[in-house]
């Protein structure tokens, strides 16, 4: 390096490069980041892909280049005249001495603008099928842990937990705290996404954020948070906004949720509901574990009592038999002499009692094939039964062909 | 179309330090054991078994439901990689 030259004040002269050097450092110094709000205009974009562009208001301008890597990006397409915010660095581009916006981002400023963009991406992606129900996969029925990306501020990370501890008390929650609106507060959340989608005890993930205007929602609709959604391996169930306000992370995500407490119910089973399934069923183990034990005592007991030693049950047997038998003999004895008494009597009335006397009048008498049982009423007999008719002389097989009541 | 989560239907198991099995299961296996034994075809030594093991089936799901505070982390990247820390948000029930 040469000494530097100086003037005859001892002012030092400088080189062209060195005085764009120099510039350099003080913008960077001076300004940082920069936000612009400004409308495009002498768009071109580069065969590589990078985006050219005036920035400018009624009374200004500045060059704007944005390269490929950021503009690929932005999820929109910008046109002349539309009006734009813009985040970026301020830079000389050397070899032109011209001051230029080196942009990292770029989003469509407006309601209007804001709406078309989104419908432009939505498109995009559901051309690619990111939103397919296919990809959508069924949510844990009991997380080991939740992931919850969320500012904890504010009050939707109170109201989430409050709904789990409701819910499912003994609920483990990991937070990975997030802005969730502002410039480039997507980049933080698919940080958290992707962190907590490596963690293995994670099995869901939230994404919760309060309602707001398109543009306050407008991360949630970022095309890089929409596809880290997508790609994670983990369920995933969006809750921003309210009922009425749709991002496109709300159409990736495995599950939507209108508020923080509906995901907090989607994410975990309730409590009190399990316990007593639970009880129940222990309760029916134990009733009917019982019913058996029960039982089996009753089995026990019956046989025990049927248990005696056979000597002794011989000897009792023996007394039995000759007690028996005395009074058997006793007995039949008497019962000898009452019942020739009672047969005179009888034989008088056996011919009219006889059954046979009746079949010979001319009666039938109809008893059941299957068990003999005689029969009474038609009913006893449906169609099909195989009877059997006795007759004074002879029996007749036959089958029920109809059977009628009375 | 779109290939999402290439090669991953689910995520890993965490190894042999998740010994224990998960609700759902064990919830079902429960249920599963109280149908055996009211379908009355198990002989007592069964029976008893399947009492035992539903019995304690049935604790371990109690234990998972029993009331107990909830955990919260805050999980912080650092230049070492993440930690977490219990995150105390000040109960407002």
């Amino acid at each position: 390096m040469r000494d530097p030259a100086t003037d005859a004040d001892g002012v030092p002269i400088l080189g062209v490069s060195e005085l764009v050097e120099l510039l350099r450092g003080t913008l960077r110094d001076a300004f940082g980041e920069v936000r612009v709000e400004g409308e495009v205009a002498s768009l071109f974009r580069s065969r590589p892909g990078h985006l050219y562009f005036d920035l400018k208001d009624d009374a200004a301008l500045v060059r704007a280049v944005m390269f490929r890597a950021a503009a690929s990006a932005i999820g929109f397409e910008p046109r002349d005249g539309m009006l734009v915010q813009a985040r970026g660095r301020l830079d000389v581009y050397a070899e032109r001495g011209a001051l230029q916006l080196v942009l990292s981002e770029l989003r469509p400023c407006g309601e209007g603008a804001l709406r078309a963009a989104f419908e432009k991406l939505k498109a995009k992606l559901a051309a690619e099928g990111l939103f397919d129900d296919e990809h959508k996969r069924p949510l844990p029925f009991l997380p080991r842990r939740i992931g919850l990306v969320t500012s904890i501020q504010g009050a939707v990370i109170h109201d989430f937990l409050r709904a789990l501890r409701r819910r499912f008390p003994s609920s483990e929650v990991v937070v990975w705290d997030a802005r969730v609106q502002g410039e480039g507060a997507w980049r933080e959340i698919v940080r958290g996404l992707h962190l907590l989608d490596a963690d293995p005890t994670v099995e869901v993930i939230v994404l919760a954020r309060g309602g707001g205007s398109l543009e306050d929602l407008w991360n949630f609709n970022r095309e890089e948070l929409v596809r880290a959604v997508f790609e994670a391996t983990t369920p995933i169930v969006s809750a921003i906004g309210h009922e009425s306000d749709w991002v496109l992370c709300d159409l990736v995500a495995d599950a939507r949720a209108a508020t923080p407490t509906a995901a907090a119910a989607l994410v975990v089973p309730d409590a009190a509901q399990l316990v007593q399934r639970v009880d129940e069923l222990e309760l029916r183990l134990t009733t009917r574990t019982r019913a058996i034990l029960r039982e089996l005592a009753h089995r026990l007991e019956a046989l025990r009592r049927g248990l005696v030693h056979p000597a002794r049950r011989l000897a009792e047997s023996a007394l039995r038999l000759r007690e028996q038998r005395q009074r058997l003999s006793a007995a039949a004895v008497r019962a000898l002499e009452r019942a020739g008494a009672r047969l005179a009597g009888l034989a008088g009335r056996l011919d009219a009692l006889s059954p046979l006397a009746v079949l010979a009048r001319g009666f039938g008498l109809a008893f059941r094939e299957s068990d003999g049982a005689i029969l009474r009423e038609a009913r006893q007999a449906p169609p099909g039964e195989a009877i059997l008719v006795r007759l004074a002389r002879g029996r007749l097989r036959a089958t029920v062909r109809e059977s009628l009541e009375d | 179309m779109a290939a999402r989560r290439a090669g991953s239907d689910a995520k890993p198991e965490t190894g042999s330090a998740e010994a224990q099995p998960r609700f759902e299961d064990a919830l079902a296996k429960l249920e599963a054991l109280v149908h055996k034994l009211e379908s009355g075809e198990l002989d007592l030594e069964q029976a008893l078994g399947t009492f035992e093991e539903g019995v304690a089936l049935a604790k371990l799901c109690s234990g998972r439901l029993e009331t107990a505070e909830l955990r919260i982390q805050k999980l912080e990247a650092g230049a070492s990689g993440t930690v977490e820390r219990a995150l105390a948000l000040g109960d407002d029930d």
